[in-house]
């Protein structure tokens, strides 16, 4: 494959799997955020601990254990399904990976962003007459919006790095499955040292362009 | 309202343990800081779910330990303005009086709506946010945002505490204006002798998380005013057209005060304190005095150095005056006595005015 064509490639693989990767995992790191920030319940610092867990695993664990579920045996392989659900080796087992990886820090900068909200707006917006889900999409969201926003790109972020997890459940399939993060090592393999610093400046330019977006939202909103 | 509190609510160290039955359409919970007036209110508003006991608001249980019930929050129909307001940030004015739809969804009064925003006139805010209102404009909206969900009952803790006194006096005409043109039961939360006897029939003293005292505002506070540099009287009445400074409390009955610039057919409240009441019983030929009024002894209470002398000035304009019991000796006051009523101009202060300066 020719060079430019491979970073076209590579560029646009780690643009779609760090995308699909925050919308997969979005919902469930909001809610579990959301869980964490407003409710108490008997096993909660296990929870939290678990939520943490893939912060310092090794991504190669996650990337074995999400291979022995989706594995033809696992609980979720083709075995049990009865039929191929399409994960391992394709760019979706990219997904799957480094929304594992993403998750624990969209879920606790999710959580930080619902904590920032007083408890007590939203209790107004019950005794003013409004449902549950009013107060949640109409106070409680666009208030803990910025830092709602900031968590999801730093799931984003964190997901345009992801190599570990990748690399076991997905491959390292050019034009397919292969990331920046995965080119990179293929292009340190090939002793392609030209290469290799093209695919890292690549790969910084956007870490940067991410890092700034989530600060910029994780700053309080100047007073107008 | 009919109201029936007994509950008892434990937070930490602190034990609530309130029982008061009322009819009272006005109720004031006075007390100091830490006494369990806000904790009462918030469980009043389903904020706080006692330990034990019942409350009931005009027939209807809303809590009930014993029975498990409780009435959610958002059922009970309760106008609540806290101290801190909670006006929500993100919204303007008037998304804040809809509940951010634009729309008049569920539990919300248009002509409620309107009423409050006329009444408080808030018409040249609504476009704005919260932060760019001054504490007083705040206040308003908070409470016309309680008012137009059309609310069973209101809920106000310390409604002046956080405004001078400038605006004090402007927002105290407000509420007393709220509590003539929305027929609507109100709870008021303060450690001011003054806002309560200003706005509540009735009040409740509350020390230490118990009910000390229950009665008419009038009695219950007298005692706390005493020395806190309050006002024990509180008079409404009606500026007289063409005559700023006379003040007519019932028909036929004046009132001089000092203040200038009052518009005619204004509605004042004029405050007064019983030490500056001074009674005769004679005639009084030649005196600086502004206000010789005639009144009717009620009540003479004493309580060592204080007597405490209640008159009928009208029917239904009451006074208190503060004298020594030498004084109710020698001049033989008891219940019935016909006696007059001397007060300086001077001491008559102009507390809340209708119309907003």
């Amino acid at each position: 494959m020719e060079f430019d064509v491979k970073l076209v490639s590579a560029l646009g693989v780690t643009l779609r799997v760090a995308l699909a990767a925050t919308v997969l995992v979005a919902p469930l790191a909001l809610a579990t955020g959301w869980v964490l920030a407003r409710r108490s319940f008997p096993g909660k610092s296990f929870v939290e601990t678990l939520v943490a867990l893939p912060l310092v695993l090794p991504p190669t664990a996650i990337g074995y254990l999400l291979l022995v579920v989706f594995g033809r045996a696992g609980v979720l392989g083709e075995r049990n399904l009865g039929f191929d659900p399409g994960i391992l080796f394709t760019w979706r087992g990219a997904v799957v990976a480094s929304a594992f990886v993403a998750f624990p820090l969209a879920a606790r900068s999710a959580r930080a962003a619902f904590e920032i909200v007083d408890p007590r707006l939203e209790r107004m917006g019950r005794s003013l007459g409004m449902s549950p889900a009013a107060v949640f999409a109409r106070v409680t969201v666009p208030l803990a919006g910025r830092g709602l926003l900031a968590a999801l790109a730093l799931a984003f972020g964190r997901a345009l790095g992801e190599f570990g997890a990748t690399v076991i459940v997905a491959g390292n399939i050019p034009g397919r499955t292969q990331t920046l993060a995965l080119a990179i090592f293929d292009e340190i393999q090939l002793g392609d040292e030209r290469g290799a610093l093209t695919f890292v400046g690549v790969a910084c330019v956007l870490a940067f362009v991410v890092m700034w977006t989530v600060e910029r939202l994780g700053r309080p909103r100047a007073a107008a | 309202m009919k109201l029936e509190i007994d509950i008892e609510l434990r937070q930490g160290a602190f034990l609530l343990s309130a029982r008061v039955a009322s009819d009272a359409r006005t109720l004031g919970l006075f007390g100091p800081s830490g006494s369990g007036k806000t904790s009462l209110l918030e469980v009043l508003a389903g904020w706080r779910t006692p330990d034990r006991g019942r409350l009931a608001v005009d027939g209807t249980t809303w809590f009930d330990a014993a029975a498990r019930v409780e009435v959610p929050a958002s059922r009970r129909r309760v106008g609540y303005v806290p101290q801190d307001l909670l006006l929500f940030p993100h919204w303007t004015v008037e998304q804040n009086l809809r509940g951010g739809s634009p729309r008049p969804g569920p539990g919300r009064d248009e002509a409620a709506l309107r009423r409050a925003i006329e009444v408080l006139e808030l018409e040249p805010f609504l476009a704005r946010r919260p932060r760019d209102l001054s504490g007083g404009e705040r206040q308003r909206v908070a409470l016309a945002r309680a008012l137009s969900s059309g609310p069973s009952i209101l809920l106000l803790d310390e409604p002046l505490a956080a405004l001078d006194m400038a605006l004090r006096r402007r927002l105290l005409s407000y509420l007393a204006r709220v509590r003539e043109a929305f027929d609507v039961p109100l709870v008021v939360v303060s450690h001011d002798p003054t806002e309560i006897l200003a706005l509540c029939e009735e009040c409740v003293r509350l020390e230490a998380g118990r009910v000390v005292e229950h009665g008419p505002a009038r009695r219950v506070l007298l005692a706390a005013a005493r020395g806190a540099g309050t006002f024990e009287n509180i008079l409404r009445g009606r500026v007289v057209a063409g005559r700023g400074t006379q003040v007519e409390l019932a028909p036929g009955v004046e009132l001089a005060v000092a203040e200038g610039g009052l518009g005619g057919g204004e509605d004042v409240l004029v405050a007064l304190r019983a030490e500056d009441v001074l009674v005769a019983t004679g005639e009084l030929p030649g005196i600086s005095a502004r206000n010789v009024l005639a009144a009717d002894v009620t009540d003479v209470r004493l309580e060592g150095e204080n007597a405490w002398v209640e008159v009928r000035i009208a029917p239904g304009v009451f006074a208190t005056a503060l004298l020594t019991p030498a004084a109710v000796s020698d001049l033989g006051l008891s219940s019935g006595r016909r006696v007059r009523l001397v007060v300086k101009a001077q001491s008559c202060r102009v507390l809340a005015r209708s119309t907003a300066r």
